[in-house]
């Protein structure tokens, strides 16, 4: 099984992980009891403080914006967003992305990167400029060897892919550093969706590069 | 595969989960978990309102942030430059709660913690978008008020934040003051403290390591 690094987990609960970092870790979590249990450990101390906190007297107009809010949201159970539907993302990533995210008619999906593939950007955060992708994969299909410019961290919703250094089941969280390349090729059986996020665009070689460049 | 280009691990973090999930916890950890289990009368437990939040319970959710929104405003007002701005950091954390409280389960652990952690989120998106890098320093982290136990639900808290930080090492204690409770990036904390990132990160784990364990009375 592989993991967020401890001190993604660590930034995590402090408030410090970017937005695609955010949505990936909650879809880690929901599956992972030992990372979860992870989490817990390091904000023991921050619920320490924040119980003992005296209570700031809370304006009354305050609940009354809060509830207009919540009343603008919809009722629980409503049919899922448009963009969304149909993506095996756990509720607790979905809850993670913003308003913008889930009022778009539809996700801006790209093809090609291998036959049957398709990717789309869900989110960015300006201020890491790192984006998050989700990305569907028949299976038994071959990723072109790519270059990591930047960090990739990919989180593993279902299926699983097989690279260079392993093995990523469903539930899985992979992390590569710069300068790190791989070769992924997804398992037979269901077809493989992931999340990942990228700081850098990664850069594809020989001729399926060349294709793929050209189509993105 | 041989593609001339050097490939190096992924930064995975690859281990074994212990047996069972109750394994890996602390005590204080375990309590939480039990508490959300085992309810006080009347259902007033953070953790069954989250539960109930998560079922569309406006009145649950009205009884959670009267619990609540009164440390997180005074949190908010500690910690942001702008105060006037405290108010909005409060509804968009509880914004966050009514979307969020089906993705509570017990053991994320203390309720607490996880409104910490939404709260830190809301905080860190306005520093950002108002182009500040942080919020508050070590020093104005000390100034916030540090209640006793007594009144929590949680009786088996003996120290305060304050007191139990005392007792961790003091490079350990600068560490979680500048960037776990302060509003210092790993960078600027860093910077000040003399320490590459990395070293900082692990100094930071191991402070609270040591600061649980003083809380639960270990």
């Amino acid at each position: 099984m592989s993991h967020p690094s401890p001190d993604l987990l660590l930034s995590f609960a402090i408030g410090r992980a970017d937005l695609p970092h955010r949505v990936m870790l909650e879809a880690h979590l929901a599956g992972c009891a030992a990372c979860r249990a992870a989490v817990a450990e390091t904000t023991v101390p921050a619920a320490a403080l924040l119980r003992g906190l005296p209570q700031d007297r809370l304006p009354g107009a305050l609940w009354d914006r809060l509830r207009q809010r919540i009343e603008d949201e919809g009722p629980r159970g409503a049919p899922e967003p448009p963009a969304l539907a149909g993506l095996p993302l756990p509720a607790a990533a979905r809850a993670e992305l913003p308003p913008e995210v889930l009022r778009r008619p539809s996700l801006h999906w790209r093809w090609g990167f291998t036959r049957g593939a398709r990717m789309a950007v869900m989110a960015r955060d300006p201020a890491t400029h790192s984006i998050l992708l989700i990305a569907h994969m028949p299976p038994r299909r071959v990723v072109p060897r790519h270059l990591h410019l930047g960090p990739e961290d990919v989180a593993v919703l279902t299926g699983g892919y097989e690279d260079d250094r392993g093995h990523y089941e469903a539930g899985e969280y992979a992390a590569y550093e710069p300068g790190t390349s791989h070769e992924p090729v997804t398992e037979a059986g269901a077809p493989c969706w992931t999340l990942t996020r990228l700081e850098k665009p990664n850069r594809f070689f020989g001729w399926p590069g060349l294709l793929v460049r050209l189509l993105s | 595969m041989d593609s001339g280009f050097h490939t190096i691990s992924p930064h995975a973090v690859r281990h074994s989960p212990a047996a069972g999930p109750f394994d890996v916890y602390s005590p204080y950890v375990r309590e939480s978990m039990r508490l959300a289990q085992a309810p006080e009368a009347g259902g007033s437990d953070s953790a069954v309102l989250l539960h109930r939040i998560a079922g569309g319970d406006i009145e649950a959710f009205q009884a959670f942030y009267q619990l609540h929104a009164g440390r997180v405003l005074a949190y908010a007002r500690q910690l942001g430059r702008r105060a006037d701005l405290a108010e909005d950091v409060v509804q968009e954390v509880f914004v966050a709660v009514w979307r969020k409280a089906a993705s509570f389960r017990a053991d994320r652990g203390d309720p607490l913690g996880w409104l910490y952690t939404i709260t830190r989120n809301k905080l860190v998106d306005l520093w950002r978008k108002a182009g500040e890098t942080s919020g508050l320093d070590e020093v104005q982290w000390q100034q916030l008020p540090d209640g006793e136990s007594s009144g929590s639900d949680r009786g088996d808290l003996l120290l305060t934040v304050h007191q139990a930080l005392t007792r961790v090492p003091a490079e350990q204690r600068a560490a979680i003051e500048m960037a776990y409770f302060g509003g210092l990036t790993y960078e600027e904390t860093a910077e000040r403290l003399r320490l590459p990132v990395g070293t900082l990160k692990s100094r930071i784990r191991s402070g609270l390591r040591s600061l649980r364990a003083v809380l639960e009375g270990r």
